[in-house]
């Protein structure tokens, strides 16, 4: 068990680096002089040679390379071109607001989705699992924006139970804040959890071994529970890993439609401000802490699925 | 194999999805007297009419008008998006596959790495990137979808590779090229065609996406996400404007998401549940 | 006189042939598939390769066909040492040099037809004109017995006879001198086994094929072969002409298979002492003779020295220190052979 978590961070590690020459190099593609846009059109060429120089922007692409990586490990991810804020503390700052989200968000997925994706198999071809599966293929086709304008929409302004912008709220007034959010975010996934569940839970159910465990006699929620939810859970894990770790930058549309200031704003509002450091400081973040989440997405499957375990170091 | 396909009911249903939201692009100058670029100051934000049936946006120009013209960029650039994934992914997954070693590590850990970007993210990067183009469009939605066709080219590469009849041909002479061509990539077809009416959903998705975040094609060229971005804009004033272009991306994902079902259903013996 | 040479000569010679593959468990050791095996079979004849499931007759099948190559050793086909051939040189040898698989369903593309199936070989090897090409496929299939409104049939379509005659047909095409068949009626139902097992020995007379039968079954192995060699644990135990091993076998692992062999005598005795104990991990190969934690007989020479494969007269070879002071009689049996018996 050791081997295989060693063996996964050892692998995580060049990931890693490699990301962040991805980002590095694709950032510098981007059209413009990014100190140029930075001054704007009444900077003097002296002033913007004399900012290049202090910040480095004269020296050859590899020296630059290594510095901005150099940094990030250092946990420093540049300075904000707009108002020279360190990039790592405006992260943090805002990251609050997409962990809360992250977190609730995948939870009501998980949830939901599951006890659906149990439901749904278990009354296989009843009204109900009819229902469930034709409102997951519609809701997977809905874009996320959509569901929020809709939901915005209904339970915003016209029936006025929520609250649409949610930043100026009391403490106490915070969660009704993320209600919306949370069920925007995780209605999407909440169905492709419950179709996963449904499909591994049925075909878990159909394999010999479950009637083995009905003819000794178990209780029908022993079986449920104890042993088909466990062994379906590899593909179950795979969706709310991938999900989890997609919510942090995939949760920039939601932020934008409900005007949160989380990560994922942070990163349009620098795009449109074409402010490099911070789009290649929040990259570089959103990007670390994807692979951290497949990483412990994967231990998780050796920890439930010995087969990983010893297939992995066979190999 | 064509009258199972026909038979099953999500197939038929997406494809006539399909079969009309391209129709309504290809017809779109006949179906509507407007011009999509068309203002008209006296009609801003009018809700639907008879005259107007989805409404006006902020600028007087008629919804329906901006959207089925939309219809042709955004299916327009979601194929060729698609089509980009689907040829790089999947012949990089299938020599992969075939030859493993050295290739089959180092291409490995570039699409970890790829795999590893929130595909927002990178569509957002390369958008900006590249600038606000069609062809820039399609590669920046087609690019973070390379992966899933690797992924799955590569997987049934490595299952049929070890087949019998793979064998049969090894021991009769084939060389490596033929075998590629005449058994592997017949057998590995179900699941690209799967994935591929899967991928396409999700791309229609992701340019309309981009559109909402600002980043997709320049106005006034229509596209749906272009019209999500100024309907949210004016969304408590003119709700429907955002609506319609949402009802229209939903149905054609789910047309694309039906048929894949459909494919699945039909093609994947595997998922034959008794 | 000139008939005998010919029938003599010698078309496969397998020559100290190991494979061992690298062990992923545990570094620096191995399984060794197979350790040392060394035969050769003669023009005409067929030989019959008998032994349990994992003793390595299919890696064996594989070496001879050239989709492994060996670790050490070599083998031969018509004087022409195979083992390490790759291009054009190898396809050549390929035409000569034929397989029969075990599943008759896996060993057919199911995306194709069952005539481009049978094509196959002829488009590889640029057989001719599309006509042509055409006229040689029925003309396999008359020679198999499938019928030509088969061929634009989808291998799904067929039973598992047919489908096993489509390889037979396919492995035929290019007019192949050599034919390993692997497991070839394993999969089949007994009746269709008797079926398949004829045509292949018809056509073994019509068209002057030399056969290589590897199978489980000692049963079949005696309806088809001319000799017989044993495999134990990537080793070859022993060798004989048929009747030669049925009356007169020498290792204590081949009596074990004979003594095993149901027999519709109610008089006849079942030798419970034959074998000891299971068949050995492969991760764990015992030393010495390969098959002395098993044998009844093992002395402590077996556990320490291997035995040779030692020529004792009339086309048998053995491996065993004690062939010559054991007495293997299948007690109560009539040993004759032939047809009644199989």
């Amino acid at each position: 068990m050791k081997r295989y978590i060693f063996k996964r961070l050892l692998f995580a590690i060049p990931t890693i680096l490699g990301s962040m020459v991805v980002v590095f190099f694709i950032i510098r593609s981007i059209p413009g002089d990014p100190v140029t846009v930075k001054f704007g059109a009444n900077a003097s060429d002296e002033q913007i040679e004399q900012y290049k120089e202090e910040h480095g922007y004269n020296d050859p692409m590899i020296v630059q390379l290594g510095r901005t990586i150099g940094n990030a490990l250092r946990g420093d991810l540049g300075t904000s071109m707009q108002g020279n804020e360190p990039v790592m503390d405006m992260i943090l700052a805002k990251l609050p607001y997409t962990l809360e989200l992250t977190v609730f968000g995948v939870l009501f997925a998980v949830l939901l989705g599951v006890t659906a994706g149990i439901a749904a198999a278990l009354k296989r071809g009843s009204p109900f699992d009819v229902f469930v599966m034709g409102a997951n293929t519609v809701l997977m086709s809905m874009p996320s924006f959509f569901i929020g304008l809709v939901f915005i929409v209904i339970f915003g302004v016209k029936l006025k139970w929520i609250p649409v912008i949610s930043i100026n709220l009391d403490a106490d007034k915070r969660w009704l804040g993320l209600i919306g959010p949370v069920i925007v975010v995780g209605i999407g996934s909440a169905s492709s959890i419950a179709r996963t569940t449904r499909t591994a839970m049925l075909k878990i159910l159909g394999d010999n071994f479950i009637k083995v465990c009905k003819a000794k006699g178990l209780s029908k929620s022993a079986v449920i529970f104890g042993h088909a939810l466990r062994n379906a859970l590899t593909p179950i894990i795979t969706v709310v890993g991938g999900t989890f770790a997609g919510y942090l930058g995939g949760a920039v549309v939601t932020e934008s439609v409900f005007s949160r200031p989380g990560v994922g704003k942070l990163l349009v509002d620098a795009i449109n401000a074409r402010d490099y450091a911070v789009i290649q400081g929040t990259a570089i973040f959103l990007a670390v802490f994807m692979i951290l989440c497949m990483l412990v997405t994967d231990i998780l499957y050796g920890v439930f699925d010995p087969r990983i375990r010893v297939q992995d170091s066979a190999n | 194999m064509l009258k199972r396909l026909l038979h099953n009911k999500m197939i038929v249903a997406g494809a006539v999805i399909i079969l009309i939201m391209v129709f309504l692009a290809v017809a779109a100058p006949i179906l509507t007297p407007y011009d999509y670029a068309a203002n008209s100051l006296s009609e801003m934000l009018n809700p639907p009419s008879l005259k107007h049936i989805m409404g006006t946006d902020a600028y007087g120009k008629d919804v329906w008008t901006r959207l089925i013209y939309g219809a042709r960029i955004s299916i327009k650039v979601s194929f060729i998006s698609v089509l980009i994934a689907l040829l790089s992914g999947t012949a990089i997954g299938l020599l992969c596959g075939y030859f493993r070693g050295c290739l089959d590590f180092f291409v490995g850990r570039l699409m970890d790495i790829m795999m590893s970007f929130p595909p927002i993210l990178l569509s957002m990067i390369i958008a900006i990137s590249f600038g606000k183009t069609e062809f820039n469009m399609c590669l920046a939605i087609g690019i973070p979808v390379i992966p899933n066709f690797y992924r799955i080219a590569r997987s049934e590469v490595l299952s049929i590779r070890e087949r019998t009849f793979i064998r049969a041909s090894q021991t009769m002479g084939a060389g490596n090229a033929y075998i590629i061509f005449r058994h592997v990539i017949p057998n590995a077809l179900p699941q690209i065609f799967i994935t591929l009416s899967s991928t396409i959903g999700g791309c229609i998705m992701a340019e309309s996406s981009l559109g909402f975040l600002g980043l997709g094609i320049a106005p006034p060229t229509p596209s749906w996400g272009a019209v999500i971005n100024e309907g949210k804009d004016v969304l408590f004033q003119a709700p429907w404007v955002a609506c319609f272009g949402g009802l229209m991306i939903t149905l054609t994902t789910l047309a694309f998401n039906l048929l894949g079902d459909g494919l699945r259903d039909v093609l994947d013996p595997k998922l034959r549940e008794n | 006189m000139k008939q005998e040479e010919e029938k003599r000569e010698i078309i496969l010679e397998v020559k100290d042939v190991k494979k061992w593959f690298p062990n992923a468990m545990r570094k620096k050791s191995f399984v060794k598939a197979v350790d040392g095996v060394s035969f050769c079979i003669r023009r005409g004849e067929t030989f019959g390769l008998v032994g349990e499931s994992g003793c390595g007759k299919s890696t064996l099948s594989r070496l001879i066909l050239s989709l492994y190559k060996p670790t050490e050793g070599q083998v031969f086909y018509r004087g022409e040492n195979i083992s390490h051939l790759s291009g054009a040189r190898l396809r050549n040898v390929r035409r000569e040099m034929q397989v029969i698989f075990q599943d008759p369903y896996e060993s057919l593309d199911p995306y194709l037809d069952i005539e481009e199936i049978i094509r196959e070989p002829l488009d590889i090897h640029k057989y001719g004109t599309k006509e042509q090409k055409r006229e040689r496929v029925e003309e396999l299939c008359s020679l198999v017995g499938i019928p030509t409104n088969l061929l634009t049939r989808m291998p799904h379509q067929l039973s598992g006879g047919q489908r096993q005659r489509v390889s037979i047909a396919r492995s035929l095409a290019l007019n192949p001198e050599f034919v390993i068949c692997d497991e070839a009626v394993s999969a089949l139902d007994v009746s269709m086994q008797a079926q398949i097992l004829n045509l292949l020995g018809r056509l073994q007379k019509d068209l002057s094929l030399t056969y290589l039968f590897i199978s489980h079954n000692l049963s079949v192995v005696k309806y088809v072969s001319d000799t017989i060699g044993v495999m134990y644990f990537g080793h070859i135990v022993e060798i004989a002409p048929k009747e030669e091993l049925f009356s007169n076998c020498r290792h204590p692992y081949t009596y074990a298979l004979l003594s095993a062999v149901p027999v519709p005598d109610p008089d006849d005795k079942i030798q419970m002492d034959a074998l000891k104990g299971d068949v050995p991990s492969l991760f764990d190969v015992p030393g010495g003779c390969i098959f002395h934690t098993r044998c009844p007989y093992a002395s402590e020479d077996c556990k320490y020295k291997e035995p040779k494969l030692t020529d004792i007269g009339n086309g048998h070879q053995v491996a065993c220190h004690k062939y010559d002071t054991l007495e293997l009689k299948l007690a109560g049996r009539r040993n004759s052979v032939g047809k009644g018996e199989a």
